[in-house]
């Protein structure tokens, strides 16, 4: 199945990210064996070792997390809403660096008309684009 | 058995990592041999989202690190791990040689 062959790194870092929204959801079991395996990039048998159970017992409650985790962020999708918020606040940022330049190319009294104009449209269009996001969210 | 392995840094919702060389019986205390470098996967703004010391990689790699499968797949993305091999298919072919002139003496 084309889950299973998926890059390590990327399942890490899906499940990492999981972890963070819906952690506190999972049995306490689950979430110190994710936590491992997904954070400190234990492998099942090391895991196993250090809590005296079987490799298998750990593949199956990461497994059984991995897929809760899945379903409830199917349901709410509150990573996917936190990765669109954290998208917009770069663009805010971004518009805002460069509103600090133009303001120091005026004080420096190098401004160039045409520059400062390009550049008050670049802080239009990212300003814009990331209302319209919220918009169609709203 | 010394691994070579990413332990999660970074706050809660931004996810980054430190890719670290460590005993695998003491990655439970965080405690690490030495840090090779980072990833940060969340950072899709910048052109690379991972540094890596190569020589320091490759060092422990010749010197029996495990990369953990996470770690594998960052050090092949890197063309490290083509490297080590080309290094190790090089170095038997120089044992091979020498075994030969030796038998031919």
């Amino acid at each position: 199945m084309a889950r299973e062959q998926a890059d390590p790194v990327d399942e890490t870092v899906e499940a990492a990210r999981l972890l963070d929204f819906y952690g506190a959801m999972l049995t306490g079991r689950q979430r110190e064996f994710m936590t491992l395996h997904y954070c400190e990039d234990m492998s099942f048998g090391e895991i196993g070792e250090a809590f005296s159970v079987s490799r298998q017992a750990v593949h199956d409650a990461v497994r059984h997390g991995l897929a809760a985790m899945r379903e409830m962020d199917a349901q709410l999708g509150l990573l996917e809403d936190f990765s669109q918020r954290r998208e917009r606040h770069i663009q805010r940022m971004q518009a805002l660096e460069l509103l600090r330049e133009a303001r120091e190319s005026l004080d420096a009294q190098e401004w160039d008309h045409e520059a400062l104009k390009r550049q008050m449209d670049k802080v239009i269009m990212l300003l814009a684009d990331a209302r319209d996001t919220d918009v169609t969210e709203a | 058995m010394i691994k070579i392995r990413l332990t999660r840094t970074g706050r809660k919702k931004h996810v980054s990592y430190r890719i670290v060389v460590a005993d695998s019986r003491r990655a439970r205390d965080g405690r690490c041999i030495e840090q090779i470098g980072w990833y940060q996967p969340l950072n899709d703004h910048e052109e690379k989202n991972y540094k890596l010391d190569e020589d320091r990689a490759l060092y422990w790699l010749k010197a029996g690190a495990a990369p953990s499968d996470t770690v594998r797949s960052l050090l092949r993305q890197s063309g490290l791990m083509q490297k080590y091999h080309d290094l190790k298919v090089e170095q038997a072919k120089a044992r091979k040689e020498n075994r030969a002139a030796k038998t031919a003496e």
